[in-house]
């Protein structure tokens, strides 16, 4: 199932994405909340519909490679069950990138668009990662304790005879998170102004602990910056490295032997991706350049 | 705004902070500290086949400092397991080197291994978890060889403000542990703050341990300033891995690489 790139850079244009928050969100301190996973997630959601978060998160084709799976005669038997430990990484190799209205850099040999480079499958979406004013940040704490009244009344029978709360799976939490205090997060970005502006609307909090209200956003501007330009999403205002690129992409950003770390290239940025031939068994991260790289001096890119 | 929570940017040399500068100066501190030797030159005398249990932390620093002072040349064991920060050794090099330490390093297995063949940290493994072979990876095994070649008594940096467990443990034994094994230890800083270890590392301008300063620098609060191996069982409920994470991500992409579930405790 080849990926074709939605858009042309012909029909994008750069932007700045502006979030607006209540009190700050629970970012990542390497790669604060990549535009392209937000909006994939808002728009896998789109396509997995009423199946989404009920316990059997498959798209149509993912039902039907299990089903052909299960049934092929002699065939390998697969140990994924929907609901079982392990089954996403087994359907996963097969699941489409999902498509988002944002240009892409890395497939412009293909694209006829001349202006970036050509990597084959190493491509990146042209979005970079959030970036704010100011540095400020704060240490908030969330707790989990097991509810032993609760549970005597719900599952009394299956209860162990003793629930350790030092330790287990019972165990009771205080986990710290740090919160960056921001009034706005911005992204820049290459693609349909119109399109992101929709799949925008339709995220209502930002980072981590979502559910425990943090990360919440009071509205979304998506800002037409001007012709489509590749190297606009790569780079912060303060000329840093906006998001993952493969180390491939070096060259091109004018970069000679740049810090290298590991992490992943697209969307879900959680997980290493698949091994290059595709194997979702083996697992591994990409070479990246390393995050605050600083931007040449003298670079075309 | 909970400003009581505020992450503050400390500058410098934690033992530097004026509270443990001032602390330093204290007569209560320095009573401290002088009884302290006492208890270590009566174990010694006791036991003058002790070695000291160094991890790197603030404490065991301390306690190797102190024990070196009472008898120059005593063993000073660090327990490799193979799940130290990356800065771990090369600090307890730098220390050595400094104070002359009779400093060694013993390794008799990889506890990474073994948590990664027990299973416990990946859903899709098969295999049994045996804490005992992890343990033995950890401490036991090199416990047991630094038994064998310096003897049957220990000196240990445990402190009784460290957790409940170790305040009850400490109080019950007044700080000395005599093992069924034969084995016979000895908390001499069991009834030390934090300040006074602080505090002993500000007047003898003891080198900081490189993770406490990435672990300031992140804006970890100083109850979590504490050094252990990069990953375990222990603490994980109070966000060690969370530092872990965000103080040191290619450590730790490495290591949730090989134990996937890593992930549900950052």
């Amino acid at each position: 199932m080849t990926f074709r790139p939605p858009l042309r850079l012909a029909e994008c244009r750069s932007v700045t994405v502006v979030a607006r928050l209540a009190h700050g969100a629970v970012l990542d301190s390497e790669w604060p909340a990549p535009l392209d996973g937000i909006l994939s997630a808002v728009k896998r959601r789109a396509i997995l519909g009423d199946s989404y978060g009920d316990g059997v998160d498959l798209s149509a084709d993912q039902q039907e490679f299990l089903r052909q799976q299960r049934s092929r005669p002699g065939g390998r038997r697969t140990r994924v069950e929907p609901g079982r430990p392990g089954w996403l990484s087994e359907v996963d190799r097969h699941r489409r990138t999902v498509p988002l209205p944002l240009a892409v850099i890395g497939w412009q040999h293909f694209r006829g668009d001349e202006r970036g480079p050509t990597v084959g499958a190493q491509w990146v979406w042209a979005a970079s990662c959030a970036f704010w004013d100011g540095d400020e940040r704060d240490l908030r704490y969330w707790h989990s304790r097991f509810g032993h009244q609760r549970a005597e009344e719900v599952c009394r029978d299956k209860l162990p005879p003793m629930v350790y709360e030092t330790h287990g799976r019972y165990r009771a939490y205080r986990m710290p998170m740090v919160v960056t205090l921001a009034t706005e997060l911005r992204w820049r970005a290459v693609g349909d102004p119109d399109k992101l502006a929709e799949l925008c609307r339709q995220v209502y909090q930002i980072g981590k602990k979502r559910s425990q209200g943090e990360g919440r956003v009071l509205g979304w501007s998506v800002i037409d910056e001007g012709p489509p330009d590749l190297t606009w999403p790569l780079w912060t205002p303060d000329g840093r490295i906006a998001r993952p690129v493969p180390v491939r992409m070096a060259a091109w950003l004018g970069l000679d032997n740049p810090p290298v770390t590991s992490g992943a290239i697209r969307p879900p940025y959680w997980r290493p991706p698949p091994g290059m031939d595709g194997d979702a068994k083996h697992r591994q991260w990409r070479q990246i350049i390393a995050p605050g790289t600083p931007r040449p001096v003298h670079s075309h890119a | 705004m909970h400003d009581r929570n505020r992450v503050e940017r400390q500058r410098g040399r934690i033992a530097d902070r004026p509270e443990h500068a001032l602390r330093a100066r204290l007569r209560e501190h320095q009573a401290r500290v002088a009884r302290t030797l006492d208890v270590i030159h009566d174990w010694l005398d006791r036991y003058p086949d002790t070695y000291v249990a160094w991890s790197g932390g603030k404490d065991s620093t301390a306690l190797a400092h102190l024990a070196n002072i009472v008898k120059p040349g005593i063993p000073i064991v660090h327990y490799d397991s193979g799940l130290d920060f990356p800065e771990t050794g090369p600090y307890l090099a730098e220390v050595a080197t400094r104070y002359r330490f009779r400093y060694e390093s013993i390794r008799t297995g990889d506890a990474l291994e073994e948590m990664i063949r027990g299973g416990t940290w990946d859903h899709e493994a098969d295999g049994g978890y045996d804490p005992a072979v992890f343990w033995d990876a950890l401490v036991a095994g090199p416990h047991r060889e630094a038994r064998r070649r310096y003897g049957d008594g220990m000196l240990i940096g445990l402190r009784a403000e460290e957790s409940a467990k170790r305040h009850r443990t400490l109080r019950w034994h007044h700080g000395e542990l005599h093992r069924p094994d034969g084995t016979h230890s000895c908390a001499p800083l069991g009834l030390w703050t934090t300040a006074d270890v602080w505090a002993y590392h500000h007047v003898h301008g003891i080198p900081e341990h490189p993770v406490y300063t990435r672990l300031v620098e992140l804006g970890a609060p100083d109850s979590a300033l504490r050094l252990d191996v990069a990953i375990g069982s222990n603490a994980n409920q109070y966000g060690r891995l969370m530092w872990l994470r965000r103080g040191w991500p290619e450590l730790w992409r490495r290591y949730q690489q090989v134990l996937p579930r890593l992930k549900e405790m950052s």
